[in-house]
């Protein structure tokens, strides 16, 4: 319960830290509560502020946390908040009756003031999103591509199952699902796990281990590495070209084969 | 459409009637072990089927009682709102077909339409490997139907599961969003196109404003429009308030069961239920109150 607790206040921590939209949201509920007698729509307005307050209530955000499932994070219990819906409502009130009130029927006047509050809205949002990962996914998508295309084409009609570095398994299947893997896209994206009841064995782990250059909880020679590997039935692996030539040759005695420089990487098919 | 019923609710209702012959297509793969490619089929027929009674029921309606004309002066501002109504979404449409801001973590909806359509069969490998499952999966995801109905486009129209998903559907999602926010917006200002559009006009810069993070609307919307939990808090949940408002409960609760199908709810008990509840006590309670109340106030 502690746990689910401290869960929901840092959930409502991150939540308002990133963008100002839960803040902007807030002064719209307030606004429309001050000028209750104005609104029409009570029942929408009531509704709002009762479940935006148990999203904000540690102890009722817990409740909503356990009935969404533990599937979800914190976030999503402001589902049943009308967020955007509200907002929307509030500045549509306050541009189409208060500011009327206000200042009239200069059009310059209202016009200047619906232009602050648009740029009010836009600073309010998170404008640094670092929209730079996913440019990085994309070039590293089309790198992966080429590389497996290239794969594909030495292996001819047979299946491939294949062991490579992160950046081209992340891919692999969305490239193309008939190729198998031997880890997925959940072995570091832990998210992903709740989709299946599969784990992976230790040895899997140490493969991904021992491929990625990470310090495991035992460290494993490049020969035994090279073994298992062999024993898993993969029929295709990419080594990092940086690779020294001992380890390649470890890899090819292990496969009964040779190793083909492809651009960064090192085939082996056997 | 008539009796408070417009085009935008018909929109939407035919994308809860999608929604829900998905399901029974899915529901037919998996508990009968049928081909995905039986499913597609199964699915195309409904879904025709589904347009066709749509499209009959509207006319009928329509035929029956004619909608009176919206009020409000058609000026100048409700021009200009209007057309930044539109520049704004064909700008947030651009922004997704140019797959710039797609949001993968978490989501393997590429790879499990991949393998539908690899296997010819619903969920027979790991998405994740391409291998056959070995502890299998939560019987709760299995019922899902998303996967089934993506994969069944991707056969109707040859197309590559990652093009359909990151690009094709979020453009259907931002559609019905528009469209299940046009509906709210008529519950909210009945009668009055001006603050309609205007409302709409604040509705699209909020989109444009909240793609900064997972959970806020604009990021779902614009980054993730595949996923059931965007489909549910941008079409589903404005378009039940929609309908709440409007006193429809009995459709309202197509909301709930169509939340059910897409999403990962407790027992089908999802946010939908909870907010049409919400909606419906507040209303019960305020309807008890006694007349004359609010305006000694």
């Amino acid at each position: 319960m502690t746990e689910l607790l401290k869960n929901a206040w840092l959930g409502w921590r991150d939540f308002t830290t990133a963008g100002k939209m839960a803040a902007l949201f807030l002064i719209a509920l307030l606004f429309l509560w001050v000028n209750y007698k104005k609104v029409k729509q009570k029942v929408f307005l009531i509704y709002t502020t009762v479940s935006a307050a148990c999203c904000m209530i540690p102890v009722t955000a817990v409740g909503l946390m356990l009935y969404q499932t533990k599937f979800y994070d914190y976030e999503w219990v402001w589902s049943i908040v009308p967020l955007t819906a509200m907002t929307g409502f509030a500045v549509t009130v306050f541009v189409t009756d208060t500011l009327k009130e206000f200042i009239g029927g200069d059009r310059k006047k209202q016009i200047a003031v619906v232009l602050f509050m648009v740029a009010a809205l836009i600073l309010s949002s998170g404008l640094d999103r670092d929209n730079r990962r996913a440019a990085e996914e994309q070039a590293e998508r089309s790198c992966a591509a080429e590389l497996l295309e290239k794969v594909q084409e030495r292996m001819g009609d047979r299946e491939i199952y294949l062991w490579a570095p992160r950046e081209i398994t992340e891919y692999a299947r969305e490239w193309n699902p008939a190729i198998q893997v031997l880890y997925g896209r959940n072995m570091w994206d832990s998210s992903l796990d709740a989709y299946a009841y599969d784990t992976y064995s230790d040895e899997t782990k140490a493969l991904e281990c021992w491929m990625e250059g990470d310090e495991g909880e035992e460290t494993v020679s490049d020969r035994e590495c090279a073994e298992t590997a062999a024993a898993t039935g993969v029929n295709c692996i990419l080594l990092p070209g940086k690779e020294e030539k001992d380890t390649i040759e470890c890899f090819e005695e292990a496969f009964q084969t040779k190793a083909e420089l492809l651009g960064d990487y090192y085939l082996l098919i056997r | 459409m008539t009796e408070n019923y417009s085009f935008a609710d018909g929109v939407v209702s035919f994308m809860i009637a999608l929604t829900g012959v998905a399901e029974a297509a899915h529901l037919y793969g998996v508990f009968l072990h049928r081909p995905l490619s039986e499913c597609a089929i199964l699915f195309g027929i409904l879904s025709a089927l589904a347009l066709i009674a749509l499209v009959t029921v509207a006319i009928w309606r329509r035929r029956r009682r004619r909608q009176p004309g919206i009020k409000g002066e058609d000026g100048l501002a409700t021009r200009v709102l209007l057309v930044c109504v539109i520049l704004l979404a064909v700008s947030q449409l651009l922004y997704i077909v140019m797959g710039k801001g797609v949001y993968r973590q978490g989501d393997m909806t590429v790879e499990t339409v991949g393998s539908f359509l690899q296997t010819n069969a619903l969920y027979q490998v790991n998405p994740m490997t391409g291998r056959a499952y070995e502890g299998g999966i939560p019987s709760r995801l299995k019922v899902l139907c998303l996967p089934t109905m993506y994969a069944s486009f991707c056969s109707f129209f040859h197309m590559p599961p990652d093009r359909l998903v990151w690009c094709v559907i979020p453009v259907l999602t931002l559609a019905a969003c528009y469209a299940a926010y046009t509906c709210l917006a008529g519950s909210l200002f009945p009668g009055d196109k001006r603050r309609q559009l205007c409302f709409l006009f604040i509705v699209a810069l909020l989109i444009w404003a909240g793609n900064y993070e997972a959970g806020v609307d604009g990021f779902q919307i614009l980054s993730s429009g595949w996923r059931g939990v965007t489909l549910r808090n941008t079409v589903l949940i404005p378009y039940a308030i929609s309908l709440c408002l409007r006193k429809k409960y009995l459709h309202a609760l197509l909301c709930i069961l169509a939340e059910v199908c897409i999403v990962w709810t407790l027992y089908g008990l999802g946010a939908c239920l909870l907010v049409i509840l919400g909606m419906m006590i507040i209303q019960f309670l305020w309807g008890k109150r006694k007349p004359g109340e609010e305006d000694a106030r």
